[in-house]
């Protein structure tokens, strides 16, 4: 079993990570992607 | 008139079932066979095993649902197929045997718990728990609030959560539900009280059974591995890969890994995934024989068009099924976890001592639903005269994975995971398998809210309310 410390997010990451405004702004974002995924997958045969 | 009968109403068994009654007309049958009368959404069931959820919400009757539907349901077990006379037996909870006559069948069993594979693994046997179904997750759930209690009280714990074979599948679950654990303890002031261990199979962290992921980030390719690190280390979790869970005892668990080494865990509460094999069905011939070794492979998941029993590094795009039909009888059909992957999509590895130490390939959640699609879509090609025309292979198809973290509206979190293909295709990508353009990773409030939304939205979806359609697999 082994533990890193290294790699730890920032307070910035973790502010923005909670931040309600733009977590709404990933939100929309993140769903618009799945849906292009989903639905037009690229070059897809 | 066709028969169609399908066997599972999971994820594929019930897409399947919708696409059916929807495209064909009503001289047509569609008969489910299901051993429960309700459907659940396993995705959630991470969050019943810590209590979380009350167990009702990500279930429904599956009665009401085929009533409205025009959909037969036969609550039984299916035992046997006999593809050539063209019936499954099912037996009852009563005992009670039925021929169901098919024309056309679609295997969508699920999988089989192979607790079995994993000496004392399982609830069964007041060890480690699972979230597999809704049974264990309940009794997981109350293991884990045991647990706490004793953390109230005062008590260090030691909490595993991980895989329990080495050839298990479902990292994704397992890392769902240990993140939701942190979270969990942090909450009620506990986290300090308790030491969460990771241990699976993945060659490395992150690599959840698809070879990892590669996605752009602030500028540079980032590896699923570096995302996951970030995340244990954030969380203080310790881990242990690529390793293969040998014995569990009720207080410790023995692993070998790549190398050979052996060595025990101790845990106070543990969850492990156990393998997941093929559905125990037996499939008969008209003379009575049994031809299961025929129509699936060893682990029991049936054999369909692809390419089988090819190398890992042989293995191209074009070997993966992409019909889902079964190449001896053409009316039959498999569709998610229910059919053979022609091998993994994660590097296999072998130990020197032979034990087999691989992160077998996921086929829940979006592949079971497309799949499920496919399979419906080509069976009423074959109704109307045609050839199966619907293609889907898993290296042409997209991968969500939104793993949730913390379930709160107000601060929870997801890691949200997407990859095209789910199988990699080094023919089209040859750097990462997968296309940089589309695959994605991140962490934050936005994937919670994304993944209470798949919750509601599925279950919608599985209930064929209005305009089910529209919502994509």
């Amino acid at each position: 079993m082994q533990r890193i410390t290294d790699m730890k997010p920032t307070a910035r990451t973790l502010f923005i990570r909670q931040c309600k405004i733009i977590q709404l702004i990933r939100f929309i974002v993140l769903n618009l992607k799945i849906l292009k995924t989903a639905l037009f997958p690229p070059h897809h045969k | 008139m066709a028969r169609i009968v399908i066997i599972g109403a999971g994820f594929s068994g019930q897409t399947a079932a919708l696409y059916l009654r929807k495209k064909l007309g009503d001289e047509h049958q569609v008969t489910m066979i299901n051993p429960w009368p309700r459907f659940t959404y396993i995705p959630s069931l991470v969050w019943v095993g810590i209590g979380r959820m009350e167990p009702d919400k990500p279930m429904f009757e599956l009665e009401p649902v085929y009533d409205k539907m025009g959909i037969e349901f036969k609550m039984a077990w299916a035992r046997e197929i006999h593809p050539d006379e063209q019936y499954v037996l099912t037996e009852d909870k009563h005992g009670k045997q039925e021929k169901v006559d098919y024309d056309y069948l679609i295997n969508a069993t699920g999988p089989h718990l192979n607790f079995e594979g994993t000496p004392g693994l399982g609830p069964d046997h007041g060890t480690s728990q699972s979230i597999c179904n809704i049974h264990h997750a309940k009794m997981a759930r109350d293991a884990y609030l045991e647990s706490v209690k004793r953390m109230e009280k005062g008590e260090k714990q030691k909490i595993l959560v991980g895989t329990g074979h080495g050839t298990a599948t479902c990292q994704g679950a397992a890392l769902e539900y240990i993140t939701n654990i942190h979270n969990d303890l942090v909450k009620r002031g506990l986290r300090n009280k308790a030491q969460i261990m990771w241990l699976s199979n993945e060659p490395k962290l992150g690599d959840l059974g698809v070879g990892g992921v590669s996605a752009k980030k602030h500028g540079y390719i980032m590896q699923s591995e570096s995302f996951m690190k970030s995340l244990f280390a954030e969380q203080e979790i310790y881990y242990q890969i690529q390793s293969s869970v040998q014995k569990v005892e009720k207080d410790k668990v023995h692993w070998e890994n790549l190398q050979g080494e052996q060595g025990e865990i101790e845990y106070d509460f543990a969850m492990l995934i156990p393998q997941f094999q093929g559905a125990r069905l037996k499939y008969v011939d008209r003379d009575g024989n049994d031809i299961t070794a025929k129509l699936t492979n060893p682990g029991g998941f049936m054999l369909v068009d692809g390419i089988y029993e090819k190398k890992w590094e042989d293995l191209k795009s074009s070997d993966w099924p992409a019909t889902y039909q079964s190449p001896l009888y053409k009316n039959m059909f498999a569709a998610g976890i229910a059919f053979a992957p022609p091998g993994p999509i994660s590097q296999p590895f072998v130990n020197k001592n032979g034990v087999q130490i691989t992160a077998t390939p996921p086929r829940t959640g979006m592949a079971a639903g497309i799949t499920g699609r496919v399979v419906a879509e080509n069976i009423i090609d074959m109704i109307n005269g045609k050839e199966p025309s619907h293609h889907e292979r898993m290296t042409e198809m997209p991968g969500a994975c939104i793993a949730s973290i913390n379930k709160s509206v107000w601060n929870g979190s997801a890691a949200s995971i997407l990859m095209y293909p789910v199988a990699k295709d080094y023919e089209r990508y040859p750097d990462y398998g997968r296309d940089l353009s589309t695959n994605h990773m991140e962490i934050g409030l936005a994937g919670a809210w994304v993944k209470r939304i798949l919750h509601t939205m599925f279950i919608y979806k599985m209930k064929g309310n209005p305009g089910w359609s529209l919502i994509p697999e």
